[in-house]
Protein backbone atom coordinates (compact mmCIF):
# COMPACT_ATOMS: atom_id res chain seq x y z
CA UNK A 1 0.00 0.00 0.00
CA UNK A 2 1.35 3.65 -1.26
CA UNK A 3 1.81 6.34 1.29
CA UNK A 4 -1.26 8.40 -0.23
CA UNK A 5 -3.67 5.42 0.35
CA UNK A 6 -2.60 4.74 3.57
CA UNK A 7 -2.64 8.52 4.50
CA UNK A 8 -6.66 8.43 2.83
CA UNK A 9 -7.51 5.14 4.56
CA UNK A 10 -7.77 6.85 8.14
CA UNK A 11 -9.43 9.94 9.27
CA UNK A 12 -11.68 12.62 7.38
CA UNK A 13 -11.66 13.26 3.39
CA UNK A 14 -13.09 16.79 4.14
CA UNK A 15 -13.66 19.10 6.98
CA UNK A 16 -14.93 21.95 7.59
CA UNK A 17 -16.12 24.26 10.33
CA UNK A 18 -18.12 27.54 11.52
CA UNK A 19 -17.37 28.51 7.55
CA UNK A 20 -18.77 31.73 7.06
CA UNK A 21 -18.33 33.46 3.27
CA UNK A 22 -18.80 37.36 2.14
CA UNK A 23 -19.19 38.09 -1.43
CA UNK A 24 -19.73 42.18 -1.95
CA UNK A 25 -20.91 43.01 1.91
CA UNK A 26 -23.59 39.68 1.41
CA UNK A 27 -23.31 36.97 3.49
CA UNK A 28 -23.82 33.88 1.64
CA UNK A 29 -22.66 31.29 3.99
CA UNK A 30 -22.60 31.23 7.57
CA UNK A 31 -21.74 29.44 10.26
CA UNK A 32 -21.60 26.14 8.16
CA UNK A 33 -19.69 22.58 9.77
CA UNK A 34 -19.23 19.70 8.15
CA UNK A 35 -17.69 16.10 7.46
CA UNK A 36 -16.76 13.89 5.19
CA UNK A 37 -15.51 10.52 5.42
CA UNK A 38 -14.13 7.79 2.99
CA UNK A 39 -17.13 6.52 1.59
CA UNK A 40 -19.51 8.80 1.87
CA UNK A 41 -22.03 9.87 -0.90
CA UNK A 42 -23.42 13.35 0.13
CA UNK A 43 -25.99 14.97 -1.84
CA UNK A 44 -26.04 18.89 -1.73
CA UNK A 45 -29.69 20.02 -1.83
CA UNK A 46 -30.85 23.71 -1.73
CA UNK A 47 -33.02 25.96 -3.89
CA UNK A 48 -31.44 27.68 -6.65
CA UNK A 49 -29.34 30.86 -5.06
CA UNK A 50 -28.95 29.28 -1.52
CA UNK A 51 -25.51 29.29 -1.69
CA UNK A 52 -24.60 25.44 -3.05
CA UNK A 53 -22.21 26.55 -5.68
CA UNK A 54 -20.55 28.93 -3.42
CA UNK A 55 -20.08 26.01 -0.63
CA UNK A 56 -18.95 23.14 -2.79
CA UNK A 57 -16.08 26.44 -3.78
CA UNK A 58 -15.57 27.50 -0.81
CA UNK A 59 -14.72 23.82 0.52
CA UNK A 60 -12.56 23.28 -2.25
CA UNK A 61 -10.64 26.22 -1.68
CA UNK A 62 -11.28 28.28 -5.02
CA UNK A 63 -12.07 31.43 -2.82
CA UNK A 64 -11.41 32.42 0.75
CA UNK A 65 -13.72 31.68 3.76
CA UNK A 66 -14.47 35.12 5.75
CA UNK A 67 -14.39 32.82 9.01
CA UNK A 68 -13.82 29.64 9.92
CA UNK A 69 -12.10 26.85 7.75
CA UNK A 70 -11.94 24.04 5.87
CA UNK A 71 -9.57 21.46 4.85
CA UNK A 72 -8.88 18.18 2.24
CA UNK A 73 -7.39 15.42 3.54
CA UNK A 74 -6.06 17.96 6.74
CA UNK A 75 -4.95 20.11 4.24
CA UNK A 76 -6.38 23.82 4.37
CA UNK A 77 -8.53 23.92 1.14
CA UNK A 78 -6.96 27.17 0.46
CA UNK A 79 -3.65 26.05 0.45
CA UNK A 80 -3.78 22.61 -0.63
CA UNK A 81 -0.54 20.27 -1.97
CA UNK A 82 -0.59 19.75 -5.63
CA UNK A 83 -0.45 16.02 -4.48
CA UNK A 84 -3.64 16.83 -2.81
CA UNK A 85 -5.53 18.28 -5.76
CA UNK A 86 -5.09 15.50 -7.97
CA UNK A 87 -6.62 13.40 -6.04
CA UNK A 88 -10.06 15.38 -6.14
CA UNK A 89 -11.62 15.35 -9.42
CA UNK A 90 -14.73 18.21 -9.76
CA UNK A 91 -17.04 18.81 -12.06
CA UNK A 92 -18.32 22.74 -12.61
CA UNK A 93 -22.11 23.72 -13.15
CA UNK A 94 -21.10 25.50 -16.42
CA UNK A 95 -18.69 23.00 -18.33
CA UNK A 96 -15.15 25.15 -18.45
CA UNK A 97 -13.96 23.20 -21.95
CA UNK A 98 -11.88 24.41 -24.21
CA UNK A 99 -14.28 24.92 -27.21
CA UNK A 100 -12.46 24.63 -29.83
CA UNK A 101 -10.48 21.24 -28.90
CA UNK A 102 -12.20 17.84 -29.20
CA UNK A 103 -12.43 15.47 -26.50
CA UNK A 104 -9.64 13.14 -28.35
CA UNK A 105 -7.11 16.18 -27.74
CA UNK A 106 -8.00 17.26 -24.18
CA UNK A 107 -7.53 13.52 -23.52
CA UNK A 108 -4.21 13.71 -24.64
CA UNK A 109 -3.47 17.03 -22.61
CA UNK A 110 -5.04 15.68 -19.64
CA UNK A 111 -3.02 12.15 -19.84
CA UNK A 112 0.04 14.12 -19.82
CA UNK A 113 -0.69 16.35 -16.63
CA UNK A 114 -2.84 13.28 -14.52
CA UNK A 115 -0.08 10.74 -12.98
CA UNK A 116 -2.90 8.58 -12.62
CA UNK A 117 -5.00 7.74 -15.79
CA UNK A 118 -7.66 5.50 -16.33
CA UNK A 119 -7.62 5.14 -19.67
CA UNK A 120 -10.01 2.17 -19.95
CA UNK A 121 -12.61 3.00 -18.37
CA UNK A 122 -12.37 6.55 -20.90
CA UNK A 123 -12.65 4.00 -23.87
CA UNK A 124 -15.51 2.48 -22.01
CA UNK A 125 -17.61 5.36 -21.40
CA UNK A 126 -17.13 7.73 -24.60
CA UNK A 127 -18.89 5.22 -26.96
CA UNK A 128 -21.44 3.55 -23.96
CA UNK A 129 -22.60 8.12 -23.63
CA UNK A 130 -22.89 8.49 -27.18
CA UNK A 131 -19.86 10.75 -27.16
CA UNK A 132 -17.61 12.18 -30.17
CA UNK A 133 -14.02 12.31 -29.98
CA UNK A 134 -13.51 14.01 -32.83
CA UNK A 135 -16.13 16.59 -32.70
CA UNK A 136 -14.94 20.40 -31.59
CA UNK A 137 -15.88 21.07 -27.88
CA UNK A 138 -17.94 23.93 -28.84
CA UNK A 139 -20.83 22.33 -31.07
CA UNK A 140 -21.18 19.50 -28.33
CA UNK A 141 -25.18 19.98 -26.64
CA UNK A 142 -24.75 20.71 -23.07
CA UNK A 143 -25.82 17.03 -21.94
CA UNK A 144 -22.73 16.29 -23.96
CA UNK A 145 -20.54 18.47 -22.58
CA UNK A 146 -21.95 17.51 -19.24
CA UNK A 147 -21.40 13.99 -20.09
CA UNK A 148 -17.04 15.08 -21.30
CA UNK A 149 -16.83 16.81 -18.00
CA UNK A 150 -17.74 14.16 -15.89
CA UNK A 151 -15.69 11.61 -17.73
CA UNK A 152 -13.08 13.77 -17.43
CA UNK A 153 -13.44 14.04 -13.46
CA UNK A 154 -13.82 9.94 -13.52
CA UNK A 155 -10.48 9.56 -15.75
CA UNK A 156 -7.91 10.30 -12.88
CA UNK A 157 -9.67 8.69 -10.12
CA UNK A 158 -9.96 10.83 -7.58
CA UNK A 159 -10.58 9.81 -4.12
CA UNK A 160 -12.58 12.77 -3.92
CA UNK A 161 -15.57 13.48 -6.24
CA UNK A 162 -17.38 17.28 -6.25
CA UNK A 163 -20.27 17.72 -8.95
CA UNK A 164 -21.98 20.62 -9.02
CA UNK A 165 -25.57 20.16 -10.35
CA UNK A 166 -24.15 16.91 -12.60
CA UNK A 167 -27.56 16.19 -13.69
CA UNK A 168 -29.27 19.60 -14.78
CA UNK A 169 -28.74 19.23 -18.33
CA UNK A 170 -29.19 15.14 -18.64
CA UNK A 171 -31.61 13.14 -20.18
CA UNK A 172 -33.73 10.68 -18.06
CA UNK A 173 -31.56 7.41 -19.88
CA UNK A 174 -28.26 9.35 -19.82
CA UNK A 175 -28.70 10.71 -15.91
CA UNK A 176 -29.38 6.94 -15.11
CA UNK A 177 -26.22 5.93 -17.24
CA UNK A 178 -24.43 8.88 -14.86
CA UNK A 179 -25.43 7.22 -11.41
CA UNK A 180 -24.69 3.54 -12.65
CA UNK A 181 -21.68 4.93 -13.11
CA UNK A 182 -21.42 6.92 -10.07
CA UNK A 183 -22.00 4.02 -7.70
CA UNK A 184 -19.51 1.66 -9.26
CA UNK A 185 -17.58 4.04 -8.64
CA UNK A 186 -18.52 4.49 -5.32
CA UNK A 187 -17.78 0.96 -4.48
CA UNK A 188 -14.01 1.10 -4.20
CA UNK A 189 -12.35 2.16 -0.98
CA UNK A 190 -11.55 5.43 0.04
CA UNK A 191 -13.68 7.48 -2.38
CA UNK A 192 -15.96 10.12 -1.00
CA UNK A 193 -18.86 12.15 -3.79
CA UNK A 194 -20.44 15.39 -2.79
CA UNK A 195 -22.89 16.45 -5.56
CA UNK A 196 -25.53 18.98 -5.63
CA UNK A 197 -28.82 19.01 -7.03
CA UNK A 198 -32.51 19.94 -6.45
CA UNK A 199 -33.57 17.10 -7.49
CA UNK A 200 -34.88 15.18 -4.52
CA UNK A 201 -35.50 11.65 -5.72
CA UNK A 202 -32.29 11.21 -7.46
CA UNK A 203 -30.61 11.25 -4.25
CA UNK A 204 -32.80 9.00 -2.23
CA UNK A 205 -31.38 5.91 -4.27
CA UNK A 206 -27.56 7.65 -4.37
CA UNK A 207 -26.38 9.08 -1.13
CA UNK A 208 -26.26 7.89 2.05
CA UNK A 209 -25.35 11.42 3.63
CA UNK A 210 -27.74 14.91 2.84
CA UNK A 211 -26.76 18.90 3.35
CA UNK A 212 -29.62 20.70 2.99
CA UNK A 213 -28.41 24.85 2.23
CA UNK A 214 -30.90 26.99 3.45
CA UNK A 215 -30.82 30.88 3.07
CA UNK A 216 -26.38 30.11 3.37
CA UNK A 217 -26.96 27.88 6.54
CA UNK A 218 -26.90 24.17 6.89
CA UNK A 219 -30.56 23.29 7.87
CA UNK A 220 -30.03 19.67 7.88
CA UNK A 221 -26.78 17.68 7.79
CA UNK A 222 -28.57 14.03 8.56
CA UNK A 223 -28.06 10.58 7.30
CA UNK A 224 -30.73 9.07 4.80
CA UNK A 225 -31.44 6.60 7.43
CA UNK A 226 -31.71 8.73 10.14
CA UNK A 227 -33.79 10.81 7.97
CA UNK A 228 -36.52 7.33 7.16
CA UNK A 229 -36.38 6.43 10.73
CA UNK A 230 -37.05 10.38 12.37
CA UNK A 231 -39.71 11.67 10.07
CA UNK A 232 -42.99 9.17 9.82
CA UNK A 233 -46.87 9.45 9.17
CA UNK A 234 -48.83 8.45 11.94
CA UNK A 235 -52.21 7.87 11.15
CA UNK A 236 -54.77 7.35 13.75
CA UNK A 237 -58.59 7.02 14.71
CA UNK A 238 -60.28 9.37 17.31
CA UNK A 239 -59.46 12.84 18.42
CA UNK A 240 -56.60 15.25 19.48
CA UNK A 241 -57.72 18.27 21.39
CA UNK A 242 -55.77 21.50 20.32
CA UNK A 243 -53.99 21.39 23.56
CA UNK A 244 -52.71 17.72 22.83
CA UNK A 245 -51.16 18.75 19.52
CA UNK A 246 -49.85 21.81 20.98
CA UNK A 247 -47.94 19.26 23.42
CA UNK A 248 -46.72 16.63 20.88
CA UNK A 249 -43.14 16.97 20.35
CA UNK A 250 -41.89 17.52 16.84
CA UNK A 251 -45.37 17.98 15.10
CA UNK A 252 -44.91 19.01 11.66
CA UNK A 253 -47.81 19.01 10.10
CA UNK A 254 -51.46 17.16 11.19
CA UNK A 255 -54.69 16.75 9.43
CA UNK A 256 -58.10 15.48 10.19
CA UNK A 257 -61.15 13.41 8.80
CA UNK A 258 -64.03 12.49 10.30
CA UNK A 259 -62.58 8.93 11.71
CA UNK A 260 -59.49 10.29 12.54
CA UNK A 261 -56.34 11.80 11.41
CA UNK A 262 -52.87 11.88 10.63
CA UNK A 263 -49.76 13.49 12.12
CA UNK A 264 -46.35 13.95 10.38
CA UNK A 265 -43.88 13.44 12.86
CA UNK A 266 -40.03 14.50 13.58
CA UNK A 267 -37.46 12.86 15.95
CA UNK A 268 -40.06 9.88 15.79
CA UNK A 269 -38.99 6.76 18.08
CA UNK A 270 -40.70 3.62 18.81
CA UNK A 271 -41.11 4.90 22.49
CA UNK A 272 -43.43 7.74 21.29
CA UNK A 273 -46.22 5.60 20.60
CA UNK A 274 -47.24 4.71 24.26
CA UNK A 275 -47.35 8.50 24.40
CA UNK A 276 -49.67 8.80 21.65
CA UNK A 277 -52.00 5.82 23.28
CA UNK A 278 -52.38 7.60 26.35
CA UNK A 279 -53.62 10.46 24.50
CA UNK A 280 -56.84 8.22 23.12
CA UNK A 281 -55.77 7.54 19.77
CA UNK A 282 -56.65 3.91 18.54
CA UNK A 283 -55.19 1.87 15.58
CA UNK A 284 -52.24 3.83 15.21
CA UNK A 285 -50.26 3.04 12.19
CA UNK A 286 -46.85 4.08 11.17
CA UNK A 287 -45.74 4.71 7.79
CA UNK A 288 -42.53 6.10 6.13
CA UNK A 289 -42.23 8.87 3.62
CA UNK A 290 -40.62 9.60 0.49
CA UNK A 291 -37.42 11.71 0.52
CA UNK A 292 -39.41 14.36 -1.18
CA UNK A 293 -41.87 14.37 1.33
CA UNK A 294 -39.57 14.43 4.57
CA UNK A 295 -38.41 17.70 3.32
CA UNK A 296 -41.21 19.57 2.03
CA UNK A 297 -42.84 18.98 5.92
CA UNK A 298 -38.84 19.70 7.25
CA UNK A 299 -39.36 22.98 5.39
CA UNK A 300 -42.71 23.55 6.47
CA UNK A 301 -43.54 24.00 2.32
CA UNK A 302 -46.52 21.45 3.06
CA UNK A 303 -49.03 23.31 4.68
CA UNK A 304 -52.81 24.24 3.74
CA UNK B 1 -33.72 -9.00 -10.43
CA UNK B 2 -34.99 -6.83 -7.94
CA UNK B 3 -37.35 -3.58 -8.39
CA UNK B 4 -36.07 -0.62 -6.18
CA UNK B 5 -37.83 2.18 -6.56
CA UNK B 6 -37.36 5.66 -5.19
CA UNK B 7 -40.43 7.86 -3.41
CA UNK B 8 -42.51 4.95 -2.04
CA UNK B 9 -42.01 5.67 1.44
CA UNK B 10 -39.87 2.56 2.04
CA UNK B 11 -35.85 2.78 1.99
CA UNK B 12 -33.96 1.36 -0.41
CA UNK B 13 -32.32 -1.07 1.88
CA UNK B 14 -35.95 -1.95 3.11
CA UNK B 15 -37.42 -2.96 -0.14
CA UNK B 16 -33.99 -5.45 -1.02
CA UNK B 17 -34.10 -6.83 2.31
CA UNK B 18 -38.16 -7.44 1.50
CA UNK B 19 -37.63 -8.53 -2.14
CA UNK B 20 -34.89 -11.03 -1.14
CA UNK B 21 -36.75 -12.60 1.93
CA UNK B 22 -39.94 -12.83 -0.54
CA UNK B 23 -37.81 -14.59 -3.54
CA UNK B 24 -36.57 -17.21 -0.85
CA UNK B 25 -40.00 -17.80 0.44
CA UNK B 26 -41.75 -18.15 -2.81
CA UNK B 27 -38.65 -20.92 -4.26
CA UNK B 28 -37.35 -18.32 -6.85
CA UNK B 29 -34.15 -18.33 -4.99
CA UNK B 30 -33.00 -21.90 -3.67
CA UNK B 31 -30.78 -22.69 -0.94
CA UNK B 32 -26.89 -22.34 -2.26
CA UNK B 33 -27.97 -19.53 -4.54
CA UNK B 34 -25.18 -16.41 -5.51
CA UNK B 35 -26.40 -13.32 -4.94
CA UNK B 36 -25.00 -10.53 -7.07
CA UNK B 37 -22.03 -8.77 -6.03
CA UNK B 38 -22.63 -5.20 -3.91
CA UNK B 39 -20.51 -3.95 -6.97
CA UNK B 40 -23.10 -5.22 -9.39
CA UNK B 41 -26.15 -4.89 -7.69
CA UNK B 42 -25.12 -1.36 -7.11
CA UNK B 43 -23.91 -0.82 -10.70
CA UNK B 44 -27.16 -1.86 -12.32
CA UNK B 45 -29.72 -0.33 -9.90
CA UNK B 46 -27.51 3.12 -9.56
CA UNK B 47 -27.82 2.57 -5.70
CA UNK B 48 -25.19 3.28 -2.90
CA UNK B 49 -23.06 0.25 -2.38
CA UNK B 50 -24.23 0.83 1.42
CA UNK B 51 -27.38 0.60 1.12
CA UNK B 52 -26.64 -3.23 -0.27
CA UNK B 53 -23.92 -3.32 1.96
CA UNK B 54 -26.47 -2.65 4.67
CA UNK B 55 -29.49 -4.76 3.10
CA UNK B 56 -27.00 -7.82 2.89
CA UNK B 57 -25.75 -7.84 6.28
CA UNK B 58 -29.44 -7.65 7.84
CA UNK B 59 -30.12 -10.71 5.85
CA UNK B 60 -27.48 -12.46 6.82
CA UNK B 61 -27.80 -11.33 10.73
CA UNK B 62 -31.26 -13.18 9.69
CA UNK B 63 -29.96 -16.02 8.55
CA UNK B 64 -31.43 -15.94 5.47
CA UNK B 65 -27.82 -15.36 3.56
CA UNK B 66 -24.13 -16.69 4.42
CA UNK B 67 -21.35 -15.01 3.67
CA UNK B 68 -18.17 -17.14 3.01
CA UNK B 69 -14.66 -15.59 2.08
CA UNK B 70 -14.08 -14.14 -1.14
CA UNK B 71 -17.18 -15.74 -2.93
CA UNK B 72 -20.52 -13.99 -3.18
CA UNK B 73 -23.54 -14.14 -1.01
CA UNK B 74 -25.61 -17.58 -0.62
CA UNK B 75 -28.98 -18.19 0.26
CA UNK B 76 -28.90 -20.31 3.67
CA UNK B 77 -29.68 -23.78 3.58
CA UNK B 78 -32.53 -23.75 6.06
CA UNK B 79 -34.70 -20.69 6.06
CA UNK B 80 -36.46 -19.33 9.77
CA UNK B 81 -39.41 -20.69 10.33
CA UNK B 82 -41.27 -17.47 10.66
CA UNK B 83 -40.53 -16.50 6.84
CA UNK B 84 -43.20 -18.52 5.56
CA UNK B 85 -44.98 -16.84 2.63
CA UNK B 86 -48.11 -16.59 4.32
CA UNK B 87 -46.61 -14.33 7.44
CA UNK B 88 -44.71 -12.53 4.15
CA UNK B 89 -47.87 -11.90 3.14
CA UNK B 90 -49.27 -10.11 6.35
CA UNK B 91 -47.95 -6.57 6.16
CA UNK B 92 -50.13 -6.48 2.49
CA UNK B 93 -53.32 -7.73 3.65
CA UNK B 94 -53.19 -5.27 6.82
CA UNK B 95 -52.87 -2.44 3.99
CA UNK B 96 -56.11 -3.67 2.33
CA UNK B 97 -58.03 -3.53 5.29
CA UNK B 98 -56.57 -0.11 6.28
CA UNK B 99 -57.69 1.05 2.46
CA UNK B 100 -61.21 -0.86 3.01
CA UNK B 101 -61.52 1.01 6.78
CA UNK B 102 -60.28 4.05 4.56
CA UNK B 103 -63.14 3.75 2.40
CA UNK B 104 -66.04 3.25 4.61
CA UNK B 105 -66.43 -0.68 3.42
CA UNK B 106 -67.44 -3.65 5.78
CA UNK B 107 -64.23 -5.66 6.86
CA UNK B 108 -66.82 -8.43 6.33
CA UNK B 109 -67.12 -7.72 2.21
CA UNK B 110 -63.49 -7.99 1.58
CA UNK B 111 -63.91 -11.87 1.26
CA UNK B 112 -66.00 -11.77 -1.76
CA UNK B 113 -64.20 -8.54 -3.15
CA UNK B 114 -60.80 -10.31 -2.78
CA UNK B 115 -63.16 -13.21 -4.41
CA UNK B 116 -64.54 -11.17 -7.35
CA UNK B 117 -61.09 -9.93 -8.16
CA UNK B 118 -59.42 -13.05 -8.52
CA UNK B 119 -61.80 -14.02 -10.78
CA UNK B 120 -61.48 -11.00 -12.78
CA UNK B 121 -57.53 -11.68 -12.96
CA UNK B 122 -58.49 -15.17 -14.67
Amino acid sequence: MSADQEKSMTGTTLQASQLQRMLSGQTILQDISLTVAPGDVVGLLGKNGSGKTTLLETLLGFGFASFGNCSVWGEESTKMSSDCKQRIGYVPQRDELPGEMTAKQLFHLYRQLRPRWDGDMVERLMPAWELSETKRIRRMSEGQKQKLAIVLALAHQPELLVLDEPVASLDPIARRQFFQQLMDYACSDNRAIIFSSHIVSDMERIVNRIWCLQGGQLSCDRTLDDLYESVVRVSYKGELAQAQKVAIEGLLHSEEDRVGGQLILNNWSQGRLIALQNCGLENITVSGLSLEEIFLYLHGAKHE
Amino acid sequence: MFILNSGSGVPIYRQLVDQVKRMVAGGQLAPGDNLPSVRELAGTHAVNPMTVSKAYNQLEAEGVLVRRRGKPMQVANQVTEAETPRVMLEPYLASVVQSAEQLGLNKDELPDLMREYLDKEK
